[in-house]
């Protein structure tokens, strides 16, 4: 059976994984870039799943330097600072994953304009979007089929 | 906050969490105790603050029911009353979406109970806000 890594700052993700994608991939679920390089490197996964917003993570937990972040977009604004990277979590872990040689298919639940999306391709390869928790959707982008 | 942000917001902490269960469900299929549950968290517990969808959209809406708060307060009267038009479908859309909520959430003991009734209009409701409030994104400026 294939294998799905989840990364998210809640339980919704994986919570609906484990009800709707069950069937076709074997699941498994982290917090943080760390704890995915970890997951990624104890045993391989065929496609990943990513949460774009990690509202409710510890800045100690995120991605990106704050205070390089506040300097260099905010004028030194470090709330709104921290409220970018929040706000870019799952594309910034994405990149570290990237970074590390993880190749595999990545998916977002979001809205994403298709500009976004294009940078985003553009960036890091195999990367989809999907606006809703479309079960059906998601199973295809993430190669069940 | 301005309302386009507003609406972006609204979709992806309130449209897209609230049908997480109900879009995937089998019409006429009773649904077991996990998924009656989960979809009680979908209309009950959103998001970090495990509150009430009625009560995320309620404060993510605000700078679109009322632009007063946010959003108008750099332009110049005429173009505060351009907005205020602009958004009169997107409020309508949002009247709509909260009168839904308010109907699920008067629903939330049977539903969480299981009663198949209750558990069945839930489901349409929860379908039904994704798609107002992905209407009335579109509609925001």
């Amino acid at each position: 059976m294939k294998r799905l890594l989840v990364i998210e700052d809640g339980t919704e993700y994986a919570e609906f994984a484990r009800l709707f994608l069950a069937a076709d991939f074997e699941i498994e679920a982290v917090s943080t870039a760390k704890d995915a390089l970890a997951a990624l490197t104890a045993r391989a996964a065929d496609a990943l799943l990513i949460d774009l917003r990690f509202e409710r993570a510890a800045p100690e937990d995120l991605v990106g330097d704050l205070a390089g972040t506040a300097a260099r977009l905010f004028s030194g604004d470090r709330a709104r600072a921290l409220r970018y990277l929040k706000d870019q979590q799952g594309a910034l872990v994405l990149g570290e994953l990237r970074a590390a040689g993880f190749a595999q298919p990545a998916v977002f639940i979001h809205d994403l304009p298709p500009r976004r999306l294009a940078n985003l391709r553009q960036l890091y390869g195999d990367v989809a979007a999907i606006p809703s928790f479309d079960a059906a959707a998601l199973r295809v982008a993430l190669g069940a089929a | 906050m301005t309302p386009r942000e507003a609406a972006l917001r609204i979709v992806h902490d309130v449209a897209k969490y609230v049908a997480r269960t109900a879009r995937n469900l089998k019409s006429g299929v009773a649904l077991d105790a996990e998924l009656v549950a989960m979809l009680a968290r979908d209309l009950y517990e959103l998001g970090a603050k495990r509150e009430r969808a009625s009560i995320v959209l309620d404060e993510l809406a605000v700078p679109i029911a009322d632009p007063s708060t946010n959003g108008r307060a750099d332009g110049p009267p005429a173009c505060w009353s351009m907005l205020d038009a602009q958004l009169s479908n997107a409020r309508s859309e949002l009247r709509v979406a909260r009168a839904l909520l308010a109907e699920a959430d008067a629903l939330e003991a049977p539903l969480r109970a299981g009663d198949a009734r209750a558990v069945e209009r839930g489901a349409a409701i929860a379908v039904e806000v994704e798609r107002r409030l992905r209407a009335l994104a579109r509609e925001v400026p």
